[in-house]
């Protein structure tokens, strides 16, 4: 598996990169442009919306390409981490067990952030606890990944580790992890400033739901893609 | 895994693996099964090597300052704090 990895762990960042920038053309790019708009201090009846699905977001051609590369290139570095993770559980994986892993993902990098911080378009949250917003981020995805191995994986982990079967079929483990997947939201996200600005709230929930149904298909794809790379050998 | 002595042996050995894993739940490593030791240390390295790139690559993209105009849309879609 580990000769496979990193053929596997790019072709999926590639595939993932595709399916996010579509859906971040069709979906996310005309609220941004709207938003963008309503940032500058223009009223939302002034707005014309561009015509055809795809008008914003080639519109500037050099932003384009850059959004598509950097959402490759996160798509690149996500897949990397659910690699390490396939890897570090060492079992046989397949498309299935893969889409798993993307359900883990989505859940750990986008949802559980998302209900502390919701996804905003620009213009949404400008400026104020950048720096602790960005901790709380990281922490969430910590403590939600490490609680997800402990309540689902603790089996496959704890006996590489040399943990007695007694302590890793105990109910610890289950309550550790239940607390890690809550102590982000007990502790609270950062205030940030939303209501302040100049966005209407049925565009930050358009917002909001379409960015997570776009990581959800991120998050299939990099793991359906993985889980068929990684396991297509060991049915020989 | 690739430092066993041959292909086939090893998706064999991988497949033996998840079977036994799948019967007990559980990692039976055996004491005297090195082959498994040498496979088990290259893919515990490889995967730690994985993560911390992985880790490393997010917080370039995700989070640098120097980023952040040409990664801009794509920190929004993807719900990084970005201003």
């Amino acid at each position: 598996m580990t000769k496979r990895l990193f053929p596997a762990v790019l072709i999926a960042g590639l595939a993932g990169g595709m399916v996010v920038s579509i859906l971040q053309a069709i979906l996310l790019a005309p609220l941004m442009d709207f938003a963008e708009f309503l940032e500058m201090g223009a009223r939302a009846e002034d707005y014309v919306a561009p015509k055809g699905i795809f008008t914003i977001a080639f519109s500037n051609l050099e932003m384009a390409i850059n959004t598509f590369a950097f959402d490759t290139l996160t798509a690149l570095a996500f897949a990397l981490i659910m690699a390490a993770g396939i890897l570090f559980q060492g079992r046989a994986i397949n498309i299935k067990t893969g889409l798993m892993w993307g359900l883990f993902g989505w859940f750990a990098f986008s949802l559980a952030p998302a209900l502390g911080q919701p996804p905003v378009p620009p213009g949404g949250s400008a400026y104020i606890d950048l720096e602790a917003r960005q901790l709380w981020w990281w922490l969430c995805v910590a403590s939600t990944s490490i609680g997800i191995v402990l309540l689902v994986f603790i089996g496959d982990w704890a006996g590489e580790c040399g943990i007695q079967a007694g302590i890793r079929n105990g109910w610890w483990p289950k309550v550790a992890g239940a607390v890690l997947v809550l102590l982000p939201h007990i502790i609270g996200a950062p205030e940030s400033s939303q209501q302040a600005l100049n966005i209407p709230p049925n565009l930050s929930r358009d917002f909001a739901l379409y960015s997570l149904i776009s990581t959800f298909a991120f998050w299939q794809t990099i793991g359906g893609v993985l889980g068929f790379m990684l396991g297509r050998g060991d049915k020989k | 895994m690739t430092i066993n002595s041959g292909k086939t042996n090893n998706h064999a050995n991988s497949n033996a693996m998840a079977q036994s894993l799948k019967q007990t739940n559980a990692m039976p490593l055996a004491s005297g099964a090195s082959a498994h030791d040498i496979s088990r240390t290259n893919r515990v390295a490889t995967a730690t090597f994985a993560l911390a790139l992985g880790l490393c690559l997010l917080s370039v993209v995700g989070y640098a300052q120097a980023t952040h105009d040409v990664a801009h849309d794509a920190r929004h879609t993807f719900s990084f704090p970005c201003h």
